[in-house]
């Protein structure tokens, strides 16, 4: 059942067999169904919390290596090492006053933060960390994924043109803009692991690379996962694709007349994407928890944080694209690249080059 | 050893339907009554969310994302940008008042009315009623490969002949 | 007179059916009486999406397990997308030349 793990069950893959171990015996003292709503909703608040942890690790962790990427020292006064510093921004953040401009749209401007960060949380939802962890296995995981990666587009729209800002509806408007060049792409390369593996499914993706990663599928695994990780970057508008929130493009772009609050929740919103597409990137290419000795769930994790020591990486060396060549990328670049590597991997599939295609 | 239910599946399907449908309905709605245009295409999103709910309890798992994907994703996103490339300096009266409002309610509430006592005094078929056990995914694939795979073709035409028709009527000259 | 109203659970064909017929009716409600040209475009998509619906109920309900209802209704979604991008594309082109999106804007060949 676990591939490659010389020790117990329990010790390999603990919270599974945690989780299996709560089930049963709340299948012997309660009737169905609330035995699974009860499992389900201690796996959302433990996924809830570690997501919560893993933003405020984010932020220190990005500030300090990009610090000595650049040469000096990043944040290291809070707390030992500097550790604490997501915890202070957060307060910082959370003790400011939340301004809303006379001329704003109420309804648009105070849901706008809320509708680009449930679809970033709800992703989690689907990503499994372990052979019996994970919120919910959907056998459309994948696709569900892509739905909710295009619903912040109607959030930073709403933010927008909520704000009673003409540079906010610029900066909103072009934000869309990058965000649906980039979706194309990005729905196009993550078909190459569904091809590959025969299902939607995110927990059957991983588990059919037990014996090949898909990244090893060559040569359009790391072509693919390339592409994945530009379009990813584009799409959760960092750098250096993040001209939709750089304080000197149009002043800030659409969350320009944001604080306190509203500006907390896209900050966090913008981390659980980050680290999201550091997790989708190891579970469709990466082989998820796969891995000798370790426990799953720290393999998955060692392997999202060197996907997202990858993006800090990219972050601090790129520079910023200007816009033009940003629209240029995405429809002249990667939606060409994208399509081919597409065709590639069905050809590849038909004759029998690469293991894998449709089970049964 | 299995532990009886308490609440049966149907149940809990039907109050997800209920809930979906009145959620859609008050989105409906709410385009005709919103102030503003604004409000109204937030209203749309709220009703085409609720239908992608609506068609997950009625067992279409992969049409409700797609109907997310698609329908919010990328129609709406549409729409707002062309209200945004829109704006109305000047709000115009109605053009034909009150009258024509009331006129356009009476025909759609007789039409909803026809059709309701049709349905509901018609004999169906009894239905399979065993919910799909496999994912629709592979059948809808299926279906459109084989059996109607000229329409799909004919759709993809159809979509290249709505975007290059799109660019060109709205191209700046 | 109605025979038989539908029970209240579970979900038979005719709760899909009346949800259908309810949208289709609030979109065209609001196609035929709103003047802005946007606003009548997002109820068309109201009325397609009731039309969805009532593919996808008898899609559940058919007799044998038939997904022809499902396949059907991403024609209509397709179909819906290709005539929203053209709808909002001549929108656009009427508000150049009019500055206005009244759905009685483009009137010059009115005789």
């Amino acid at each position: 059942m676990l591939p490659d793990c010389p020790l117990s069950f329990f010790l390999c893959d603990p919270f599974g067999a945690v989780r299996g171990a709560i089930y049963a015996l709340l299948s012997a003292i309660l009737p169905e169904p609330l035995p699974v709503i009860i499992v389900t909703v201690l796996a959302i608040a433990m996924v809830t919390t570690v997501i919560a942890i893993i933003v405020m690790s984010q932020v220190w962790a990005e500030r300090r290596i990009v610090g000595y990427m650049q040469g000096r020292l990043g944040p290291n006064r809070v707390g030992p090492g500097g550790l604490l510093q997501g915890v202070a921004d957060a307060i910082k953040l959370l003790t400011k006053e939340t301004l809303i401009p006379r001329e704003a749209d109420r309804v648009a401007f105070l849901l706008a933060p809320l509708v680009v960060l449930v679809p970033a949380l709800m992703v989690w939802a689907v990503i499994p960390w372990g052979p019996g962890l994970g919120v919910a296995d959907l056998n459309i995981g994948v696709l569900y994924v892509l739905a909710l990666g295009a619903l912040p587009t109607i959030g930073i729209l709403m933010a927008g043109l909520g704000s009673g800002n003409k540079y906010a509806v610029l900066g909103g408007m072009r934000a869309a803009a990058q965000l649906i060049s980039y979706e194309i792409p990005m729905v196009l390369v993550m078909m190459v692991p569904v091809l590959l593996a025969g299902t939607m499914s995110l927990r059957g993706i991983v588990e059919e690379q037990a014996d090949l990663w898909f990244i090893l599928a060559l040569p359009i695994g790391p072509v693919a996962l390339l592409l994945f990780l530009v379009s990813g970057i584009a799409e959760v508008n960092r750098s250096p694709f993040d001209i939709p929130e750089a304080e000197s493009e149009i002043v800030a772009g659409f969350h320009i007349e944001y604080s306190g609050m509203g500006f907390a929740l896209f900050f966090l919103a913008e981390y659980a994407n980050t680290f999201a597409v550091s997790a989708l990137a190891t579970t469709l290419f990466l082989g998820g928890w796969l891995g000798p000795v370790l426990p799953p769930f720290i393999w998955f994790f060692l392997k999202a944080y060197l996907v997202f020591f990858v993006l800090v990486w990219v972050r601090s060396t790129l520079p910023r694209v200007r816009y033009d060549q940003l629209m240029a990328l995405a429809w002249k670049g990667a939606l060409p690249a994208a399509l081919v590597t597409v065709g590639f991997t069905a050809v590849q599939l038909s004759l029998r080059l690469v293991p894998g295609g449709p089970r049964g | 050893m299995r532990s009886p239910m308490l609440i049966p599946t149907e149940l809990l399907i039907a109050g997800a339907f209920y809930t979906f449908a009145v959620t859609a309905i008050l989105g409906a709605i709410g385009i005709i009554l919103a102030h503003g245009i604004f409000r109204s295409a937030l209203s749309l999103v709220l009703t085409l969310a609720s239908v992608a709910a609506i068609f997950v309890t009625l067992g279409a798992d992969f049409l409700g994302a797609v109907q997310v994907l698609i329908y919010v994703g990328a129609i709406m996103v549409l729409i707002i940008f062309g209200i945004m490339l829109t704006p109305q300096q000047v709000e115009l009266p109605d053009i034909g008042g009150p009258g024509q409002a009331a006129a356009a309610v009476f025909v759609a509430v007789a039409l909803f009315a026809v059709t309701a006592i049709v349905v509901t005094t018609s004999q169906w078929p009894r239905s399979a009623a065993t919910p799909i056990d496999r994912p629709t995914t592979e059948l809808i694939g299926i279906g459109l490969f084989n059996t109607y795979v000229l329409a799909f073709e004919i759709a993809s035409v159809l979509l290249l002949v709505a975007m290059i028709g799109a660019i060109v009527i709205a191209r700046e000259e | 007179m109605p025979n038989a109203l539908p029970p209240l659970y579970p979900i038979t064909l005719q709760h899909g059916l009346i949800l259908g017929a309810a949208l289709f009716a609030i979109g065209m409600a609001g196609a035929l009486s709103k003047r802005n040209a946007i606003t009548v475009l997002m109820a068309i998509e109201v009325m397609l999406n009731g039309v969805i619906v009532t593919f996808v109920a008898f899609a559940r309900h058919a007799p044998t397990v038939d997904l022809t209802g499902q396949v059907f209704a991403i024609f209509i979604m397709t179909v819906a997308a290709a005539e929203a991008t053209v709808g909002l594309a001549i929108v656009i082109a009427v508000y150049r030349l009019r500055r206005t999106v009244q759905v009685d804007a483009a009137d010059t060949l009115r005789g």
